[in-house]
């Protein structure tokens, strides 16, 4: 046993170079897939952790095809609806940001609602929300703060609502990382503030929200919505996690599809190149059946060789992709998944351990890999030695 | 020792069949050394191979110490080549990027002999080929007559029963075939049959050679 893997050690030692492409192409094959499987994991991580908190329905008027600001007396209306626990208007709107020309998402909360602030707490670290009442605050998403960095806006912001006056708000917090998929371009602040900056009127909000105790009663509830008001939109909160999760999903099954084209292009290159194995690793094979070896000897120490090569690919590629996702933030493949629009740049990804996933890769790479080296190299072994050997 | 019983060997190319061995009838005693002369293409080369069971004849038999090594699977006939043959060709056939003592061991990697012993039989064998001098160096630092050293070193490894040589000094200069055939009347002395195909008029005139076969055609000719 000990003659046997000193044998293949010393083989891989002395083809290294021959050995090297092949690690080198593998390892880099492993890490994009690795990568890949890596970023969609911590989005799906993310959407799950954000749109848990999301209310059961979001109710907008709906009007010529556009969605206007809704009447604040529908919340009245709703919360007589036997079954809904909370009926609650939102502000909320996008902000023009001059110096970079973009977009960023205002959502004005009421900081007085305890239901409001636990879900605040959950989204922001240390959130003491007398200490964020007592002046104009705000939190901010990671993006919104690069970009007002980038402009030294590093304590407060001057808002410009339409009338063209001027607010400040100060920045009171960011987001935690984890919720950066949803929350990176988004700025929160109280109701009221918000509704000053975006322009609404007094009695619209930009939509409502409700709250069913119930779950189970969720399809009666809305049944009771579509019959008060003709000219209105109704979003369930699964209709919400369904639409970004086919966005992901898309996203991610576009790449998945180019990438195992390209893998299996891989394999396919691997394959041939043993199939029309050189004449030079023919012969050797031919020459340890001659000297005794059997079909499975030879079987087996290829197939070593090649394990051996393959999983040192499958660590290396799998520590490659964890660098460059969780440290590097995964630049290229990330704008694959999430745009270049908007501040989507600055997500940053959070590492959710999933051995499923390190077993998925393993099986997905190892299986096709040894096949592909074992099946020409088995073709050779059956063949007589003085046949490969003319 | 070798008895071989109407052996064909046809070979098959493109609907052409074309013999390669045509009834071969052949008795070879114990620590024989027998010459196979013949011109390229006479089959010499086949008959070696078939008996080093590296390739399976069409039909007939070959008797070594009683058994048909043609009915062997591939365990028996792995096992047989491992233990019972050594095998020596005139391309060498070398691991080029290990160096000789790697070599010489490949044929014991797989049998269950300690790895101070194999080194110990390297070292014995080396000696006994004259290439001792040169276990480190890679084979392809060696000259003609090293490689060829190398080989039968490896082809002896194990101590076969049976030696094949198969144009032994077609890739030789006549310096490093006289040191091939000193080694050959060591090997001669230590009970082994050698068979040797060979078109080398240097054996022609051996003294130690008990055996001549003439082979043309994929017949044999004459035996002497």
């Amino acid at each position: 046993m000990i003659n046997r893997l000193n044998f293949i050690f010393l083989l891989l030692y002395s083809y290294r170079s021959k050995h090297l492409s092949i690690f080198i192409i593998s390892t880099l094959t492993i890490a994009i897939l690795s990568a890949t499987l890596f970023v969609s994991n911590s989005i799906q991580k993310d959407l799950d952790t954000t749109l848990s908190s999301q209310a059961d329905f979001t109710l907008q008027r709906y009007e010529a095809g556009k969605v206007l600001n809704t009447p604040k007396s529908w919340i009245d209306q709703f919360l007589n609806i036997d079954g809904v626990s909370n009926a609650e208007g939102r502000i909320y709107g996008m902000h023009y940001y001059e110096p970079l020309e973009t977009y960023f998402m205002i959502v004005g909360v009421d900081m007085y609602d305890t239901q409001i602030v636990k879900t605040m707490q959950k989204l922001v670290n240390n959130l003491d929300i007398d200490k964020f009442l007592q002046r104009k605050n705000m939190i901010i998403g990671e993006g919104v703060k690069k970009f007002f960095d980038e402009y030294h806006y590093f304590k407060y912001y001057i808002f410009r609502p339409p009338d063209r006056s001027k607010e400040k708000v100060y920045i009171y917090n960011t987001f935690d990382k984890d919720t950066s998929i949803i929350t990176n371009d988004m700025i929160i602040m109280d109701k009221e503030l918000a509704r000053k900056i975006l322009g609404v009127n007094n009695n619209l909000v930009t939509d409502i929200i409700l709250e069913v105790k119930n779950k189970n009663e969720l399809a009666n509830i809305k049944e009771k919505l579509i019959i008060s008001h003709f000219n209105m939109r109704i979003i369930e909160k699964k209709d919400i996690q369904t639409y970004y999760k086919n966005i992901f999903n898309y996203k991610s099954g576009v790449f998945m599809a180019l990438f195992l084209t390209s893998f299996f292009t891989f394999l396919l290159i691997l394959y041939q190149r043993y199939s029309m194995i050189s004449l030079i690793d023919a012969k050797e094979i031919a020459l340890l059946r001659m000297l005794g070896w059997r079909i499975r000897d030879v079987i087996s120490l290829k197939l070593s060789e090649n394990i051996i090569i393959a999983i040192s690919s499958y660590f290396s590629g799998i520590i490659t992709a964890y660098i460059y996702v969780y440290l590097f933030n995964a630049p290229f493949i990330k704008n694959i998944f999430l745009g270049y629009s908007n501040l989507d740049n600055f997500v940053s990804f959070c590492y959710y351990p999933d051995f499923k996933i390190l077993i998925l890769i393993f099986l997905i790479f190892i299986i096709p890999f040894t096949l592909a080296v074992i099946i020409p190299v088995y073709k050779i072994s059956i063949t007589e030695p003085s046949e490969v050997m003319r | 020792m070798i008895k071989i019983k109407n052996l064909n060997k046809i070979f098959k190319i493109s609907e052409k069949k074309f013999y390669a061995l045509k009834d071969i009838n052949l008795n070879i005693k114990k620590s024989e050394l027998v010459t196979i002369y013949g011109k390229s293409g006479s089959g010499k080369s086949t008959l070696l191979s078939i008996i080093a069971s590296i390739m399976k004849p069409t039909d007939g038999a070959v008797y070594i110490e009683g058994e048909n090594i043609v009915s062997y699977n591939d365990y028996f006939a792995s096992l047989y080549r491992q233990k019972t043959v050594g095998i020596i060709t005139q391309d060498f056939y070398l691991f080029d990027l290990l160096n000789v003592r790697e070599n010489i061991k490949t044929a014991l990697i797989i049998t269950d002999i300690s790895t101070k012993e194999i080194n110990n039989k390297v070292e014995n064998i080396a000696k006994l080929c004259n290439i001792h001098h040169k276990l480190d160096m890679p084979i392809n630092t060696l000259s003609g007559g090293e490689k060829q050293r190398c080989t039968i070193a490896r082809a002896l490894i194990n101590n076969p029963k049976i030696l094949l040589c198969d144009e032994p000094t077609a890739n030789l200069d006549y310096e490093n075939s006289l040191i091939f055939i000193e080694i050959l009347i060591k090997l001669k002395k230590t009970d082994k049959t050698i068979i040797i195909a060979t078109h080398d008029p240097l054996f022609k005139t051996l003294d130690i050679v008990n055996k001549k076969i003439f082979m043309n055609n994929a017949e044999i000719e004459t035996h002497e």
